[in-house]
């Protein structure tokens, strides 16, 4: 269906031409980022610049910007420059500090020639899930059916992603793999870059990741069911354990997750209105954001 | 807002009571003296006098006068006026006229007008008859009424070559069009290159972009009337063409002479029949579009007439893959509209007139692919469709020389099916026969109530005032709205008026369009519980003037518009969404449009044409939009002129230009690219993303363009022939069409690309009518 419409402008094409003179010229802007899970001890911040979008070179490295940050209104800083910015198109600053539920986090950052850059989030608390239950509903088709509860406090909004992963192994050695996940629940939001997925629906909702927020909590928990099917869990690989992730993000966390996954699906498409990565760094882009991941071995 | 609704209704009541007496009314109806085709927009009127009135869509007129003996003149352009005299009789007198074709003038002119627009009350409207729409130079040789709407002022096309029409900073689904009385949802054939409107079976279009009447509603931003010819009382007659893309052919004349007329008419392309040679021997693929009209009315007596028309259409792609043996793939695209009315005209008294109509429209767009491969068979079916039946009746009453109340109720039954998937499939063990309904069906009543006065004041005075109620029941939600109209104008002298407008408008039904190109896969969706319905307020201002013996005429209008609750998809989303279209849209939007709108205009003469200019913005904002700032609509265009000349050097020549241009279409920019990710997370491997600019913030390169037509008619023995031949883009200029962005992999170098769809295209026709 998709190629059958964007094949229609083609039977009129009168001709293409670069445009590279009509784009505008942007200011270059500082980039922070970091995704700060609960209870990692290393902590890195990275730090990098724009650049023109038609180069061909990656964005520069900062390494030796000032960048400070805050725990509970607790100043710490200046974070130095780590060593892992080896073939990464930014700097890292590494920060040793542990990281706990409920944690409010200010970065700071400066760069001569640009206005300081300012950015906060929460660690959120921990995602409470309970009976866990995993079903081979069909043993001929290899579908498993994953049920779960999941506890929310509903006074406030909160914020959860829920994936799948497969753990294989092949002559490389054991790798992860997400897998694809169909629901009956249709307030379910189902992301993910696939190419099925922008093909003709199918009977239920289908992603590699799941977004959802406590506005849809009957009370203060909600059931959550899954199929998962055999052509991921499986595609030839020896699949040795199947580990559900459960995050419960901060909004900017589950925000930049979300425009991530818009931004890659809507990508080839030439009518789109693009998505613009979420930022919420203050006189710059990038993100700061808290999550809390939890992982469960399903079998 | 109250007292505005307090006044208006005092207002009506106080009329009631100023007295009637030493008048009389002329009434009857006005047709062609040839076919017998009833005439909209007729000019009856004592001449010298304020007296004046105009005939409404169904021919009908009535006017009321001091009882004295008068003499009345009966004029409309194109036709030779009649003057006739009238003698009091002590009572109301009706009067039917015939009036001619004047041959000689027939074609220098370009706009028709009701009345002269200096005169009336209501603004923001225009009338453009058939003969009107083909003296415009065609596009691949297929006349179109809406792409002849794009070149008047204030009324905006979308992208290159598309008929989506844009009025005021609205987008198409704020658009009322309406054919013989039944709103159609899709006007697009071949994803908006050509309208479903067969321009041979259309007698009058009118499009009214604000100061609306309070017979209007249900959308915020114009209502398009268009009315199919009746056909012929008296003979049979018929007209055609064949051109590069299509041929159509039109058929009329009466069933029972001077009581029973009929008009059928058809039009297809034969695209998929032309390149059929040129494709390989195992493809099988095309694409097509047709149309059907027709129209039957029946004359019962001379105060009760019938009219039962429908149309038809449809756009199908399709692509059959032969696999080899028995297997193959079929797969095909197709959608359409079907739309019927059945309408009772009934004259009470020559001062009361009634049209009870009862409508059917239905809008379907349908994708599917049927495989069998080694055995099994599957079936895969996706449609979303809205359906209506709807009921309505419209009172026209004189009550006298200065009131002309029209009052009406309307009732609709929506039937919104947003996305069904069938799926069969027939295995070795197995067969799986499934419906899924990815949104579950709708089904909401939607009515209105109004009440209007053209009020006469004094001879300086004329106002247009009134109230529309409508009410939404949805999803055991009830939504309702008051809605107040006033147009007022004041004559500074005979030639020159000035006008002013408020409406207040409200639409419960939206299209949700992820790519605001006008694709059939726009989604019709209803107001819910969730989603409220849009509103919209509209102040209007402006001026008309004649001069030259009324061959010239220039006027201006500035405008202001406000919307709310406008929806949106959310970023990303589509109409193959995996999940209900509630789920993905954003609500609560705001709109703002305002801007100026020139048009200078000749009308009479050999050459005869206009110069239309507008200057407008248009914004949108939406809280998770564009991080909640406001932002630029896709069709904000600054800068909009339309030239159209059209000259006649004799009968058997003329010839016409047009030449438009307008600031490009807004468009969000990838400005630089930067990394994201960090922290100990970075699950995909590619983390240099696009930063893109704010929404729809920077322009494509501006748009313009030049076509140009030449007519060569001869009369023949069977009645008149045209070549037309006809040049689009003349000077071969690039308009972007879409951007998109190629990534060499090598190099990783990246460039922006422009698609442009026309270049210079050359077109021919042929046109008959005997």
């Amino acid at each position: 269906m998709r190629k059958l419409l964007l094949a229609i402008p083609v039977l009129f094409v009168s001709c293409t031409k670069s445009f590279k003179e009509e784009l505008p010229n942007a200011p270059d802007q500082l980039v922070l980022n970091s995704l700060l899970n609960a209870g990692d001890s290393l902590n890195i911040i990275s730090l990098s610049k724009t650049n023109s979008f038609l180069t061909s070179n990656r964005p520069p490295l900062l390494a030796d910007g000032f960048i400070e940050w805050s725990i509970n209104g607790a100043p710490f800083g200046p974070i130095t420059p780590c060593d892992s910015s080896q073939g990464e198109p930014y700097a890292h600053y590494c920060n040793t500090q542990a990281l706990r539920e409920g944690d409010i986090i200010e970065v700071k950052a400066n760069y001569p020639g640009f206005e300081e850059l300012y950015a906060r989030t929460q660690i959120p608390d921990s995602p409470q899930i309970e009976n866990i239950r995993l079903e081979n509903s069909d043993p001929f088709m290899a579908t498993h059916t994953l049920y779960f509860d999941i506890q929310s406090d509903t006074r406030k909004k909160e914020y959860f992603i829920v994936e799948v992963f497969s753990q294989t192994t092949n002559f490389f050695g054991q790798s992860l793999h997400e897998v694809q996940l169909t629901t009956k629940d249709v307030t379910l939001e189902m992301l993910g870059v696939s190419s099925e997925l922008i093909d003709l629906p199918i009977d239920d909702p289908i992603g590699l990741k799941c977004f959802f927020t406590n506005e849809l909590f009957n009370g203060s928990s909600k059931t959550i069911q899954f199929s998962l099917t055999q052509t991921v869990i499986g595609g030839g690989f020896s699949v040795d354990k199947l580990f559900l992730f459960v995050t419960k993000c901060s909004p900017s966390y589950y925000e930049y997750q979300r425009s991530k996954l818009l931004n890659r699906l809507t990508d080839s498409n030439p009518f789109k209105i693009p998505v613009q990565y979420h930022s919420n760094v203050k006189n710059g882009i990038g993100v700061i954001a808290g999550y809390n991941l939890k992982i469960e071995a399903l079998n | 807002m109250q007292n505005i609704k307090l006044l208006l209704l005092l207002s009506f009541l106080s009329i009631y009571w100023q007295s009637s007496a030493q008048n009389m009314t002329i009434s009857g109806y006005i047709e062609d003296a040839k076919s017998k085709e009833r005439l909209i927009g007729v000019n009856v009127f004592i001449p010298g006098t304020t007296y004046g009135t105009t005939t409404n869509t169904y021919g009908f007129y009535s006017l009321t006068i001091p009882a004295e003996d008068q003499i009345m003149q009966v004029s409309f352009i194109g036709y030779k006026t009649q003057r006739d005299s009238i003698k009091y009789q002590g009572k109301n007198i009706r009067r039917d006229y015939r009036i001619s074709e004047n041959v000689e003038q027939l074609q220098e002119v370009v706009i028709t007008a009701e009345e002269l627009p200096a005169e009336q009350a209501q603004m923001s409207t225009i009338n453009l008859a058939p003969q009107d729409i083909k003296n415009i130079p065609a596009f691949l040789g297929e006349v179109d009424i809406i792409r002849s709407l794009q070149l008047l002022p204030g009324v905006q096309s979308g992208s290159e070559g598309t008929t989506g029409f844009y009025v005021r900073g609205g987008s198409p689904d704020q658009n009322l069009i309406l054919l013989d009385g039944v709103p159609v949802y899709n006007a697009s054939h071949l994803f908006g290159f050509f309208s479903v409107f067969n321009a041979d079976a259309i007698k009058n279009v009118k499009l009214t972009k604000g100061g609306f009447p309070a017979r209007f509603g249900g959308r915020l931003s114009s209502v398009l009337e268009i009315d199919m010819k009746e056909g012929n009382m008296k003979e049979f007659h018929g007209a055609g063409s064949l051109g590069l893309i299509a041929g159509k052919l039109t058929l009329e004349g009466p069933i029972v002479k001077d009581r029973t007329s009929f008009i059928v008419s058809g039009r297809r392309t034969y695209y998929d029949l032309i390149i059929r040679p040129f494709l390989p021997a195992d493809v099988d693929a095309g694409y097509y579009f047709g149309d059907f009209n027709a129209k039957i009315n029946h004359i019962f007596s001379r105060k009760d007439r019938i009219y039962l028309s429908y149309y038809g259409g449809n756009d199908r792609f399709f692509n059959n893959e032969d696999y080899g043996g028995d297997d193959v793939l079929t797969s095909s695209l197709e959608w359409g509209n079907n739309t019927g009315s059945l309408r009772w005209n009934r004259l009470y008294s020559d001062k009361l007139f009634s049209n009870l109509t009862a409508t059917f429209t239905e809008y379907e767009f349908r994708v599917g692919s049927e495989e069998t491969f080694q055995g099994e068979e599957s079936k895969q079916d996706y449609f979303s469709r809205i359906r209506d039946y709807g009921l309505r009746i419209d009172y026209e009453y004189i009550y006298n020389t200065h009131h002309n109340f029209r009052y009406g109720a309307s009732y609709t039954y929506h039937i919104f099916r947003p996305g069904v998937f069938q799926f069969n499939g027939q295995q070795e063990n197995s067969i799986v026969d499934s419906v899924f309904n990815l949104s579950d069906p709708i089904y909401s009543h939607d009515m209105y109530a109004y009440i209007e006065d053209d009020w006469n004041i004094n001879e300086k005075w004329r106002a247009n005032y009134g109230l529309h109620y409508s009410a939404y029941h949805v999803d055991g939600q009830f939504y309702n709205a008051l809605q107040p109209r006033a147009s007022v104008r004041y004559l500074l002298n005979e030639n020159w008026s000035v006008k002013g407008s408020y409406a207040s408008m409200t639409q419960y039904i939206h299209l949700l369009s992820n790519t605001g190109i006008g694709l059939p896969t726009d989604l019709w969706v209803s107001s819910t519980a969730n989603v409220k319905p849009s509103n919209s307020q509209q102040l209007a201002f402006g001026t008309t003037r004649h001069f030259l013996g009324n061959s010239w005429e220039i006027s201006g209008e500035v405008y202001y518009k406000w919307m709310d609750n406008l929806i949106e998809y959310q970023e990303g989303a589509s109409f193959f969404t995996s999940s209900d279209w509630q789920n993905v849209v954003e609500t609560d939007g705001l709109g703002r449009a305002y801007g100026l709108e020139l048009l200078l205009r000749k009308n009479k003469g050999r050459t005869t044409g206009w110069v239309g200019y507008t200057l407008a913005w248009t914004n949108r904002q939406f809280e998770n939009l564009n991080e909640g700032r406001e932002f630029p609509y896709r069709y904000d265009r600054r800068n909009d002129i339309s030239l159209v000349l059209n000259h006649k050097f004799s009968e058997k020549l003329d010839v016409g230009l047009t030449w438009v241009y307008g600031t490009g279409i807004a468009f969000t920019a990838p400005l630089a690219q930067y990394a994201i990710g960090g922290g100990t997370q970075n699950i995909f491997g590619n983390n240099i993303v696009t930063r893109y600019s704010d929404r729809n913030a920077f322009r494509f390169p501006s748009y313009h363009r030049l076509d140009l037509g030449i007519n060569f008619h001869k009369k023949t023995r069977w009645g008149k022939r045209t070549w037309n031949f006809s040049i689009y883009n003349a000077y071969n200029r690039r308009n972007p069409f879409f951007l998109y962005i190629y990534e060499n992999l090598i190099t990783e170098e990246k460039e922006v690309r422009q698609v442009s769809l026309f270049p210079l295209i050359p077109a021919f026709s042929y046109i008959f009518k005997f």
